[in-house]
């Protein structure tokens, strides 16, 4: 009996510990966008410079998120794979829908997008996935 | 799909985090099983056999059937 708990224990936390990593990424994401424009525009240097040196790091926390939540996918058993993947479609969906939107009221002059918009959307996307998690532990 | 995994569970007098651990997977997921939530897959209910010792057919059921 020890060692079945010990195999449940286990798989919860190696699934805590996958969980937190995405969840440091993402906000590490978000926070890249808003602080990558934001630098380009306020620093006093060559803004080349700057935008470069933002886009390097942004993507490669970009590529460290996207390698969490497939390590983190991995973890997951096959149930919660699949609402996790259908969670992600959902936010994939959601995220094209709203950014299009933004794009299309920012050409007609009816708002003008900003950093802080675009890092916005980023963390609807984490507060989407934080619904499909919350839709697992239901289950 | 119909199954018998919560009465081959209570036979055993295993709870549902100790057939979790069994097969591998979360407890959420064999709760979900047992209520007839998610349909396991091909690998998961031969392992599910494995550890009863009987065939898939012995304790999934088709809703048709």
């Amino acid at each position: 009996m020890k060692n079945i708990n010990a195999n449940a224990n286990q798989h919860t936390v190696r699934e805590a510990k996958s969980s937190l990593r995405v969840a440091i990424w993402s906000v590490a994401w978000g926070g890249a966008v808003a602080l990558g424009t934001a630098a380009a525009v306020h620093l006093p240097a060559p803004k080349l410079l700057v935008g470069i040196a933002a886009l390097i790091i942004y993507s490669g926390i970009s590529l460290g998120t996207v390698l969490a939540y497939i390590r983190w996918l991995k973890v997951l058993d096959e149930m919660q794979r699949k609402i996790q993947l259908e969670t992600m479609a959902m936010t994939l969906g959601s995220l094209w829908m709203a950014f299009g939107g933004l794009l299309i009221l920012n050409a007609a002059e009816i708002i003008y997008i900003d950093r802080w918009e675009v890092s916005l959307l980023v963390v609807l996307a984490g507060l989407g996935m934080a619904a499909g998690s919350m839709r697992m532990l239901k289950s | 799909m119909k199954n018998r995994l919560k009465v081959l569970r209570a036979e055993r007098d295993w709870t549902q985090a100790d057939l979790a651990a069994k097969l591998e997977v979360s407890r959420q997921t064999i709760n979900a099983i047992e209520k007839g939530k998610f349909d396991p897959s091909l690998p998961l209910a031969f392992k599910a056999a494995k550890l009863f010792g009987l065939s898939i057919e012995d304790i999934f059921q088709h809703d048709a059937e």
